[in-house]
């Protein structure tokens, strides 16, 4: 079984560390993603496990053994690129074909592995076109179609969509997923794309600067994001600044910026404490006349300054009586009789407050995608 | 500054244009009108480059013309046009800081660098980049490098604001912010703004107008409420958002409804309004919206009075986004998964396996002629 470990692993290039002691387990069948901004340490660590690097330190562990050294080629893996990396003189079966011809397989095995892979992709009606016939779905398609034919049961995948343009990529990603949980295969996606993390994987690693800074289900890094960085990169946060105003058992009072009062479940800080407050933009609801308030609590109220719909939800801008800008997402129907430049009011239940001490490095920095 | 005083107005007459070897603009018609911000909307190799290009005058017409304000600009050169341009990588001069990056299009038409500088200043603290003047574009962020680009193409007092995919090398958390700038920028200074992107929700969230361009063809051209409510054909349904569609023949027809015949034998039921009319015995395709779709749990003892456009049927799939929750739902004898979309985290009402009923009201299904000669797949192929 397929179970990939990694202990403590630690790779620099010069005097840069790219990967600074990551632990983590994957299990046999688990669709995992490797998610964080451009220079996370995502592509290393998934270059790691492909044996196309070396690590400096720890044990990276494969089914039981070792495979430190054991170099990629013996590691039994398939692997799709992000741009393609197809012959552009070959046919896509040639293409599909190629390594297992080099391996020596025999014409009828390779003729049965290869034909179930492209219909697998939807292909099988493509297999004599050349690339530059192909759509850029389609060539990754062809990409696809090589790594599944040989059987193996890893498959990584390096920022396969983003060649692509959006729109085929909110589609694709869930074709990927089937046909990975299909094949039973265990897939390893690297992207910096947290939607399409959130879209597809059993568990997403989170990487910053080297380090994992949380691993969890897309919805554990929803509702519980370990930090203030997670909050925001996961899914879409306003950011409040304010001090802790009292602590009960089991709700604390907190007074953000602009003299807003917000009671949160958490209550793991102590009177005074400054901390930084961050809410989910879908997590607000609308109050109006006709809204009956659960409770009068959590209630913010500001100018509601843009109203956008994008289709079945909308975007509205609001600014406080502090002067900042937060920005909430409710369903268009909700949003229909708001009009412009009147003030707003809506509320927020206590579990989704959630709260952070203020960083030391500042709130900016702490954020920062960068 | 003095802007808006004469505000241009863009018109495309019978445009002909081949671009990328074997790609063609064909027969471009298409009126951009003053102040407006208009977002190009399509996949890679729509046209909507060489749309831009051929505004600032960078790529000429094969064939038509091309209106500015009135006046026939087919061989008017780009510097003479009076638009600025923002490219998707921020293409700043590396060895000049900010502020001479901004007042360089001046200075080389020679204009008063003084009132140039003080202009670019201006210009720069609308873009929330004062104090940055004297830095080099290393030392800055991509937001940052993107909003000086931005400055250096209004500086030259163009009343024509170009933008190509201007948010697309930026992450996703700039963008955000960033999308809204732009609007704010160009509706201040009564600019008239043209944008291409491929992502549909930057254009219905920034645009008065979208033209939704397909091969070089001009699809649909509307406001975002009328896109997204009335896709006039199957691409734009689809691009719009997540749809579902079915492939059926009209049965019959009664006084308000289109009576649908899917191929597995089950039957739907189409609102006539604001339909085209069909015949019995046409072959359309039903457009169904994923957040149109409502979902709820089987009861125990079954549904046996189902109302119309009821489908029992099993989850397959169900995913969280970080904004809404996407559910497939499989439905016997059905080719193809229902997807239903719903806002906010509703994952743990449902399970895997578990057996559902989806309902989708009769006047959210949209009814297209079914492309003769097509197969269903390459229907929904973009």
């Amino acid at each position: 079984m397929p179970r990939i470990v990694f202990k403590n692993v630690t790779k620099r290039y010069r005097n840069v560390v790219a990967v600074d002691k990551i632990s983590f387990e994957i299990e046999d069948g688990e669709y995992v993603t490797l998610l964080g901004p451009s220079g996370c340490g995502k592509t290393t660590t998934l270059k790691l496990l492909a044996g196309l690097r070396v690590p400096d330190e720890g044990e990276i562990w494969i089914d039981n053994r070792i495979v430190n050294n054991v170099p990629p080629e013996d590691r039994d893996i398939g692997f799709v690129f992000q741009h393609f990396a197809i012959f552009p003189h070959m046919t896509v079966w040639e293409n599909v074909t190629y390594s297992l011809r080099l391996k020596g397989w025999s014409d009828v095995k390779i003729q049965k592995v290869a034909w179930d892979a492209l219909e697998m992709v939807k292909l099988a009606d493509k297999i004599d076109l050349y690339p530059s016939q192909l759509s850029a779905p389609e060539l990754q398609r062809v990409g696809l179609a090589r790594a599944i034919a040989k059987g193996s049961k890893i498959l990584l995948l390096d920022e396969p969509l983003s060649m692509l343009d959006l729109k085929v990529r909110q589609v694709f990603r869930h074709e990927i997923r089937k046909l990975v949980k299909k094949l039973g295969l265990t897939a390893i996606h690297v992207t910096h794309d947290q939607e399409e993390a959130m879209a597809i994987s059993d568990k997403i690693i989170v990487m910053r600067r080297g380090k994992i800074v949380q691993i969890g289900s897309p919805r554990e890094l929803y509702k519980k994001p370990k930090t203030l960085f997670v909050a925001n990169f996961i899914g879409e946060s306003n950011f409040f600044v304010g001090y802790v105003e009292s602590v009960s058992k089991d709700i604390s009072t907190i007074r953000i910026r602009g003299d807003y009062i917000l009671k949160s479940n958490r209550t793991e800080f102590s009177k005074g404490d400054m901390v930084v407050v961050a809410v989910r933009k879908e997590k607000f609801h609308i109050l109006n006349h006709n809204n009956q308030v659960p409770h009068k609590e959590n209630v913010i109220t500001g100018e509601l300054i843009l109203k956008r719909s994008v289709g079945f939800y909308s975007r509205l801008r609001v600014r406080l009586r502090s002067g900042d800008v937060i920005e909430i997402k409710i369903s268009t129907l909700d949003a229909l009789g708001l009009p412009l430049n009147s003030n707003i009011a809506f509320t927020v239940n206590p579990e989704d407050v959630l709260v952070y001490p203020y960083p030391k490095e500042g709130l900016e920095k702490a954020l920062s995608v960068v | 500054m003095f802007r808006g005083d004469i505000m241009p107005t863009i018109e495309f007459v019978n445009v002909t244009k081949r671009f990328l070897k074997d790609k063609l603009i064909k027969n471009l018609n298409l009126v951009i009108e003053d102040g407006s911000y208009t977002v190009l909307c399509g996949p890679t190799g729509s046209g909507k480059t060489t749309i831009l290009l051929m505004i600032a005058g960078i790529v000429k017409p094969d064939k038509g013309e091309i209106y500015i304000d009135g006046v026939l600009v087919n061989d008017i050169p780009p510097e003479d046009r009076n638009v600025g341009i923002v490219f998707e990588t921020y293409a700043l001069f590396p060895h000049m800081n900010v502020i001479r990056n901004v007042t360089y299009g001046p200075w080389v038409r020679g204009y008063d660098l003084e009132l140039a500088i003080k202009n670019g200043r201006e210009i720069l603290d609308m873009l929330y980049l004062s104090g940055w003047e004297d830095a080099y574009p290393h030392e800055l962020s991509g937001g940052m490098k993107q909003r000086v680009a931005l400055a250096r193409a209004i500086a030259s007092n163009s009343k024509i604001l170009l933008l190509d995919e201007p948010l697309g090398a930026l992450d996703a958390k700039i963008r955000g912010e960033l999308r809204y700038e732009l609007r704010e920028l160009v509706k201040s200074l009564n600019l008239t703004a043209v944008h291409a992107t491929h992502d549909i929700e930057e254009a219905m969230l920034i645009a008065d107008k979208i033209v939704i361009l397909n091969n070089g063809i001009v699809e649909q051209v509307g406001t975002p409420e009328e896109i997204y409510e009335n896709p006039k054909s199957i691409f734009v349904a689809n691009y719009v958002t997540e749809g579902n569609f079915l492939e059926g023949i009209i049965k019959s027809i009664e006084n308000t409804h289109y009576i649908i015949e899917l191929r597995n034998g089950d039957v739907l039921r189409a609102n006539k309004n604001t339909q085209a009319r069909y015949s019995i015995n046409d072959h359309v395709i039903c457009f169904i919206r994923s957040e149109d779709i409502s979902i709820k749990k089987m009861t125990k003892n079954g549904n046996k009075q189902l109302k119309s456009n009821s489908f029992e049927g099993k989850i397959i799939d169900i995913s969280f986004s970080g904004s809404f929750t996407r559910i497939e739902v499989a439905i016997e004898d059905w080719e193809r998964p229902i997807v239903v979309r719903e806002l906010g985290d509703i994952v743990d009402q449902y399970d895997e396996k578990e057996k559902v009923i989806v309902h989708f009201p009769d006047d959210r299904v949209r009814l297209y002629k079914y492309p003769s000669g097509k197969k269903f797949a390459d229907i929904l192929l973009i």
